[in-house]
């Protein structure tokens, strides 16, 4: 499989290259196939946790720090203060992006506040009030399915820092293309087809995220749920795996 | 736009471009969203709620392809539209979503843009009499519809109130159009949905969506009526007299200039004769719009290659903008540089869309 970085112009993304008619994709899966993911916890020694995770071309970094003394402003008498930060390297697109000047880009903004949201409903805070935990994720490469591999690259940071986690948090992006359910989007195919990004608590089924674009009818919504539930629930076979393998290997070590 | 009691204020505004090189054939829509401090104390400071609201219009309007970018276009590569939508958020009442993306949704669909026309290499903005202005190509009408949720995600709520906000666990947030269409999904707040409450929700947003696009059909029905009752065909008879007032001032200035083709009285009489047609028609218009220019006839003067970077200041098409006073008669040797702008050029006109525009087909209502 070849590593490509090369943006088509629009016109020629169609519905007829992105599914051909023996139903494999541009890349070459199947509809209900996940992209490759390779991913390592504990990358840095500087950080509380760390996690470096690979979803095809998509490549993020996340890292965590704390539960620390929070600032005064944050500061929460009762619960742990959850801040992310969201950002994209200049190198990761189809286009050399600006630089990233204070996180002042409303999409990294958006992004982090979303990102907040979805662990603040999986982190249990009541176990660290007047405390904070930071949650920085870095997109290294970006192909398709960013904000997923950023939600589950935190997940791990968060496992390798060892902060006290209700349950994994697996996202996964879905979309649906000629009646056909597609899962784990790659660039070509969010640009030509509605791209709906879900988080899945594996436990208990709900969702804490859940996020779209363009438009698809909502008779399909049902179908897509589906579709993107037993995607995460692939995804939280892979994460869980990688992450037994790392508590083994650390503690083997000793 | 009035929602209970969240109050919020759009305003569309265009102008020329080049456009973005990744989309050389689409023109380009901006959200800028903007709480006043009269919405609530303290609220203009809050950043992230005006973040997340223009990300959540700019999906809702622009990911969703709910104007027709394509007819934005003017000269691929070269000069497109750029809409900049602008909400301002009066009165925190309360579901600012919901009420930010109707009053976007309405500006869109009221908005009507200058008629552009491209000879040769040249694009030239055609003034209000000479063409209709143009509405955009609204595709389809995407509205938000917000459900607060309490208990654990057990009871819900559609439209909270600001209380309501405060104390629930988390929003859902569902952009439907009236063909049932899911435009945007967006979950905030602590909130963990399960899919069987998700697609009640759906459900219940395709029938609110349904009814809100309905009652701005409606809105928007009864105002295009009110256009056409202020002025009846107003375009006809301006651009009858606009040519003659030209036909004067090229005579004016080709006697000036290139040697006396006519005498000086039949000169003067020609001008009479304009003036007198522009002083009826004056009269008659008194009532509906300020006059500035009766100091005599226009002058516009043959187009020239500066003309494009004269027009361009033409717009926004707001009330703010400073309409030039015509010069008088004693100009002449001004070749027609200054812009003539009467404010009644900037009102919209009579029927929309009738002129022969580039790459723009017809609203779909």
């Amino acid at each position: 499989m070849c590593a490509y970085m090369w943006a088509p112009p629009f016109s020629a993304v169609s519905t007829m290259e992105l599914l051909s008619d023996q139903g494999l994709r541009v890349d070459g899966r199947r509809a209900h196939e996940l992209r490759n993911v390779e991913c390592r916890l504990g990358v840095f020694g500087r950080a509380d946790g760390s996690a470096y995770l690979e979803q095809g071309n998509t490549r993020v970094l996340a890292t965590v720090y704390g539960p620390h003394e929070a600032r005064a402003a944050q500061r929460r008498h009762d619960v742990a203060s959850i801040n992310c930060q969201y950002r994209q390297a200049v190198f990761s697109g189809w286009e050399r992006g600006r630089r990233a000047g204070g996180g002042g880009d409303r999409r990294a903004q958006e992004l982090g506040a979303l990102l907040q949201n979805t662990l603040e409903s999986v982190v249990l805070v009541e176990l660290y009030p007047r405390s904070q935990i930071d949650v920085y994720v870095q997109v290294l490469q970006a192909d398709g399915g960013t904000y997923a591999t950023c939600v589950n690259a935190a997940t791990l940071a968060l496992i390798d820092a060892g902060v006290a986690l209700r349950d994994y948090v697996c996202a996964c992006s879905a979309s649906v293309l000629r009646d056909q359910p597609l899962v784990d989007l790659n660039s070509l195919e969010t640009s030509g087809a509605p791209e709906l990004t879900a988080a899945l608590l594996p436990r208990s089924g709900r969702l804490p995220l859940l996020e779209m674009s363009q438009r698809f009818h909502v008779d399909k919504l049902g179908e897509l749920l589906d579709v993107a539930e037993t995607a995460c629930r692939d995804v939280h076979t892979i994460l869980n795996r990688a992450v037994r393998r790392h508590v083994s290997a650390r503690s083997s070590e000793k | 736009m009035l929602l209970a009691r969240e109050r919020a204020l759009a305003t569309v505004r265009a102008e020329l471009g080049t456009p973005r090189p990744s989309r050389p054939n689409e023109g380009t829509l901006q959200v800028a969203v903007d709480v006043t401090p009269t919405a609530a104390p303290g609220a203009d400071r809050s950043n992230d709620l005006t973040v997340g609201l223009e990300r959540l219009l700019e999906r809702c309007l622009r990911e969703s392809r709910c104007v027709d970018q394509e007819s934005l276009c003017v000269v691929a590569d070269e000069k497109v539209w750029q809409l900049r939508l602008h909400v301002e958020l009066l009165d925190l009442g309360g579901n600012a979503c919901d009420a930010a993306a109707l009053a976007a949704l309405a500006a869109l669909c009221h908005f009507r843009r200058p008629h552009v026309s491209v000879t040769g290499g040249e694009v030239r903005l055609c003034p209000a009499d000479e063409a209709e202005p143009v509405p955009l190509a609204v595709l389809h009408k995407p509205v938000l519809v917000t459900f607060a949720f309490f208990g654990d995600g057990q009871h819900f709520v559609a439209d909270p109130t600001e209380i309501e906000e405060r104390a629930s666990e988390g929003l859902l947030t569902v952009g439907m159009n009236s063909y049932r269409e899911i435009c945007t999904l967006h979950l905030t707040g602590k909130l963990l949905l399960s899919k069987q409450q998700v697609l009640e929700c759906t459900e219940l947003a395709a029938a609110r969506a349904r009814s809100l696009t309905s009652q701005l059909r409606r809105a928007l029905t009864a105002d295009e009526a009110e256009r056409t009752a202020l002025h009846p065909f107003p375009g006809l008879a301006r651009v009858e007299l606009e040519r003659m007032a030209t036909a004067a001032a090229s005579v004016r200035l080709s006697g000036a200039v290139r040697g006396p083709a006519l005498t000086a009285e039949q000169i003067s009489e020609m001008e009479k004769e304009v003036d007198e047609k522009l002083s009826v028609f004056r009269h008659k218009d008194m009532a509906a719009a300020a006059e500035i220019g009766q100091g005599g006839a226009s002058q516009w003067g043959p187009p020239s290659e500066d003309e494009e970077g004269d027009q361009d200041e033409m717009w926004p098409r707001t009330a703010e903008t400073p309409a030039k006073t015509a010069p008088t008669a004693s100009d002449s040797d001004s070749e027609g540089e200054q812009t003539v702008l009467h404010p009644e050029d900037l009102e919209p006109h009579a029927e929309p869309g009738t002129g022969k525009g580039l790459r723009c087909p017809m609203p779909v209502r």
